[in-house]
């Protein structure tokens, strides 16, 4: 990176750290007009800038108001530099996501959402009050290897377990591993109804999402 | 410096109809969350069927934000009611929410409900959830987060508009006979919105809430939902004090115990509701101040 373009970057990140919505804009569409490799701009400039706030949130000093508003400002910015992207970027994991059927609180969700996405996954985000069937059908069809499912609501739980139950009868259950959290889940519940992973917060759901996504492809 | 809480929400099944209620044929979805008959029918077969001393209304969290504008999906025996539609789509449509209407919709028939079931003789709970939950049922929370940063002038008056609301629900609640108010704004808590916009989209308005209704009770009290309570304690904004009984009894008997004892306790927390038929070796009763 040349001394002109290194702080262009450095500030992009700086802007989605600090929410701010208008600055991270006005920075992408800077890094157009001077030529600053969009790729770089993504991953060194936005993503970097949530991976920080994603550890502030870790840390204490940020909490689930700023991560959201964080992401909100690093979205304004790929908005802008996606449509300059090269066409043939490498292929990423694909993930499944989205929040049980009966409950409509997506906060949890979208944080996952955001962290899987900072950590290279393409995302593919039914919403909330989801039938357990179309988590399934959408994973097929666009070949994902991960469902994450949440919920905050002890009585729509039990929507996870269904989800595990249609890949068992469909035999994909090798194939697409299943991931699960929320504010009434626990690690019991998840060894309970045979999910794959159960983890507490949006960046650890990240990381176990990357490792159980090289573990299928390297066919663990 | 106050005690620190740390209470995990274990309510789980309790929270839910039971299962075979749900089969029996008397009971039909989703009348039972339209209908005062209905829900005067069930609430006596739950009380029934878990052999409690109380009946609780209503049997999902959409009752306040539905009378406040937003749309609900009733949903089927399997999966009860939730929000299908926020009402307010921008911050600058924050200010503009319509009033209650006690005379209309699901929140008159559980109002009826309450009613008809005090006349019965029976005693009654009603849930009611605090203003920041509802505020989320109303708009994406994301754009009240941004609204608080940008222009919370705008927040504020929402949530004293919708802080008199749940103060005036619960006055009608009173009137209608209620003996308990189980009060619980479970989304709005510390550890998911932080110190600073807890503070200001949450905390103090329950603390407005519960300041008002302590006022009105006469002789019924306010239960707070724990996860509730942690978060005004553990941000500063209340105080609890502990009353420890050397007897076994159930949670509801132990609080009508220190209630008997002490005739001004109004507001009681830092637990569960759902826990009240439960039977504790040493109970502990959580009173709140402030």
């Amino acid at each position: 990176m040349d001394n002109i373009k290194e702080p262009l970057i450095n500030d992009l990140s700086e802007a989605v750290v600090e929410m701010d919505e208008e600055r991270t804009e006005e920075l992408a569409n800077q890094c157009i007009d001077k030529g600053v490799d969009v790729l770089t701009a993504i991953n060194e400039g936005l993503a970097k800038g949530m991976e920080q706030a994603g550890k502030l949130y870790d840390e204490g000093e940020y909490y689930i108001p700023e991560l959201l508003m964080c992401s909100d400002a690093m979205y304004k910015g790929i908005d802008i530099l996606k449509p300059h992207l090269p066409k043939d970027s490498e292929t990423k994991f694909k993930a499944v996501i989205g929040v049980v059927q009966g409950d409509t609180h997506d906060i949890g969700k979208n944080l996952v959402k955001i962290m899987m996405e900072t950590a290279g996954f393409e995302m593919y985000d039914l919403g909330r009050d989801v039938p357990a069937v179309e988590f399934v059908s959408k994973a097929k069809e666009v070949g994902a290897c991960i469902i994450a499912l949440s919920t905050l609501m002890s009585t729509t739980m039990c929507g996870m377990e269904d989800v595990i139950k249609i890949l068992e009868e469909e035999k994909l259950r090798d194939k697409i591993k299943v991931m699960i959290g929320g504010g009434p889940i626990s690690q019991k519940f998840a060894d309970k109804i045979g999910a794959d992973a159960y983890t507490t917060d949006a960046t650890k759901a990240a990381k176990v999402a990357v490792e159980i996504a090289k573990g299928l492809s390297e066919g663990k | 410096m106050n005690q620190q809480f740390n209470f995990k929400c274990a309510s789980g099944e309790l929270e839910e109809i039971p299962q075979q209620l749900l089969q029996k044929e008397q009971f039909s979805f989703p009348e039972v969350h339209l209908h005062a008959e209905e829900m005067v029918k069930l609430s006596k077969a739950i009380k029934d069927y878990r052999n409690e001393e109380y009946v609780k209304l209503p049997f999902c969290v959409t009752i306040e934000a539905e009378a406040l504008g937003a749309k609900v999906n009733l949903g089927d025996k399997n999966i009860g009611p939730r929000i299908s539609q926020y009402s307010i789509n921008s911050i600058d449509e924050l200010g503009d929410i319509p009033r209650i209407n006690y005379r209309k919709n699901r929140i008159k028939e559980v109002l009826d409900a309450i009613q008809i079931l005090s006349d019965e003789g029976e005693k009654a709970i009603l849930s009611v959830q605090g203003p920041y939950t509802i505020a989320q049922s109303l708009i994406e929370p994301k754009l009240l987060f941004k609204a608080a940063r940008k222009d919370k002038d705008k927040v504020d008056k929402l949530l004293n508009l919708i802080e008199d609301e749940v103060v005036g629900y619960i006055k009608e609640g009173i009137n209608r006979g209620v003996k308990i108010i189980s009060y619980s704004d479970s989304s709005g808590t510390l550890d998911i919105l932080g110190p600073n916009m807890y503070e200001e989209l949450s905390g103090k308005y329950n603390l407005n809430v519960l300041k008002k209704v302590s006022k009105v009770l006469k002789d019924g009290i306010i239960h707070i939902c724990g996860v509730t309570s942690a978060s005004l304690q553990n941000s500063g904004l209340i105080k609890s004090i502990s009353y420890e009984l050397n007897e076994e009894l159930t949670y509801s008997e132990a609080i009508n115990k220190v209630i008997d004892e002490n005739k001004n306790i109004k507001v009681i927390g830092h637990n569960c509701i759902n826990r009240f038929n439960m039977k504790m070796k040493k109970p502990k009763v959580w009173v709140i101040e402030w």
